[in-house]
């Protein structure tokens, strides 16, 4: 059985500096991930990633475990992404209300639900370029929430947003996606009642 | 008629996706509701589409990170492949002088490869001689010229210094590589 990320952090403050990289080889791949969705450029991506990993390395010894490991080292590639897009000049985030208000039933707008065939290849090719294009701070709240499948509670914590910014942001990266898909594929594609739908009913 | 939430339909899709709940278990407004029927397969195509979609970090991540973290030259490992390439390096220079010398033993009518070399680097360290020889007269003085004590500390500084050379431009760098 594999060990446990604390397990091995243990090591680690022990003195086993070598069990870090245990560690690197476990989240590179998903950090990485995270800052292209955020700096949209592999060499930055890289050395994000690189500094991050350090940066949590560093800071170990002060990690309290109130978090889980990942939503730790992501919180710090988020800040050190952050940093990066500020030197540049570019803003992470527009601006999103803190409304607490529920968006779910907005989701049945047609306009943003377009009737295409989600399971096609150029579906799915057409939903990674479009991830690609989305403002950073959808793109790391909808990665976040269905790649990395943290809830809520825990990208606010590695984002340091409102509960609320946060809900906003992924409705609106959903909803861009979206119509993004529907104004690339349009609507002469149907659902039908194929695949799952038709399985469950 | 009341729609699931965004986080009741994601966590549906992420248990289906997990193997730990079976499609036909499905909420029935679920199965019912076209409009949450589509949520839930966009959230699954989302998922995929997502997870496919990764950047992996380079392969050099982890190297780099564990440089940054363990200085270079610093591991057990490093430490002592450098000391036992430096004592196989001078252990190799010994062996050579003896072989050298034992091809050049008195009596030998063919000459060893020591004393070619040694005629070739008394050429240049005659020549030398006599360049310093004409604007200095401090070497004027030595008793000691061309004596074998001399060619073998001069050559001996030569191959250490090589030696010193091709440790610090090839072997320390073909020993990182290797870690």
């Amino acid at each position: 059985m594999p060990l446990s990320d604390q397990d091995i952090l243990q090591r680690v403050l022990q003195g086993d500096q070598k069990a870090f990289g245990e560690i690197v080889d476990r989240h590179k791949d998903r950090a990485m991930t995270l800052a292209m969705r955020i700096l949209k450029n592999k060499q930055d991506a890289e050395e994000a990633v690189q500094d991050s990993f350090v940066r949590a390395y560093q800071a170990l010894g002060r990690f309290e475990w109130r978090s889980s490991f990942s939503t730790w080292l992501y919180r710090i590639v988020f800040n050190v992404c952050s940093t990066a897009l500020t030197r540049r000049g570019v803003p992470l985030a527009p601006m999103d209300d803190d409304t607490q208000e529920d968006r779910h039933l907005e989701l049945r707008d047609p306009a943003a639900a377009p009737d295409i065939d989600l399971e096609s290849s150029e579906v799915k090719k057409a939903i990674r370029e479009e991830i690609d294009r989305l403002p950073a701070a959808y793109a790391t709240v909808l990665t976040l929430f269905f790649l990395q499948e943290m809830s809520y509670a825990e990208i606010v914590e590695v984002t340091g947003s409102p509960l609320g910014t946060v809900k906003a942001q992924l409705f609106r990266g959903r909803t861009m996606l979206r119509e993004a898909l529907a104004a690339r594929l349009g609507r002469q594609e149907t659902w039908g009642l194929s695949g799952l739908a038709a399985s469950v009913v | 008629m009341e729609h699931l939430s965004v986080e009741e339909i994601h966590d549906l899709a992420m248990r289906v996706d997990r193997g730990d709940l079976q499609k036909q278990a499905l909420p029935a407004h679920l199965i019912t509701c076209g409009d949450c029927m589509q949520e839930f397969r966009f959230q699954g195509v989302l998922v995929h589409a997502l997870r496919t979609h990764v950047h992996p970090a380079p392969r050099s991540m982890k190297r780099a990170v564990m440089n940054r973290i363990i200085p270079a030259g610093e591991s057990a490992l490093t430490k002592i492949l450098s000391a036992g390439g430096r004592v196989l390096a001078m252990a190799a220079v010994v062996a050579m002088i003896v072989y050298g010398l034992s091809l050049d033993l008195p009596g030998s009518s063919q000459p060893g490869p020591t004393s070619e070399l040694f005629g070739q680097m008394s050429s240049y360290y005659n020549v030398a001689k006599e360049f310093l020889a004409a604007h200095t007269s401090v070497l004027g003085t030595s008793k000691n010229d061309g004596g074998e004590k001399g060619k073998i500390l001069v050559m001996t500084f030569f191959v250490l210094a090589g030696l010193g050379l091709v440790d610090k431009f090839v072997g320390r760098r073909f020993i990182r590589m290797k870690l």
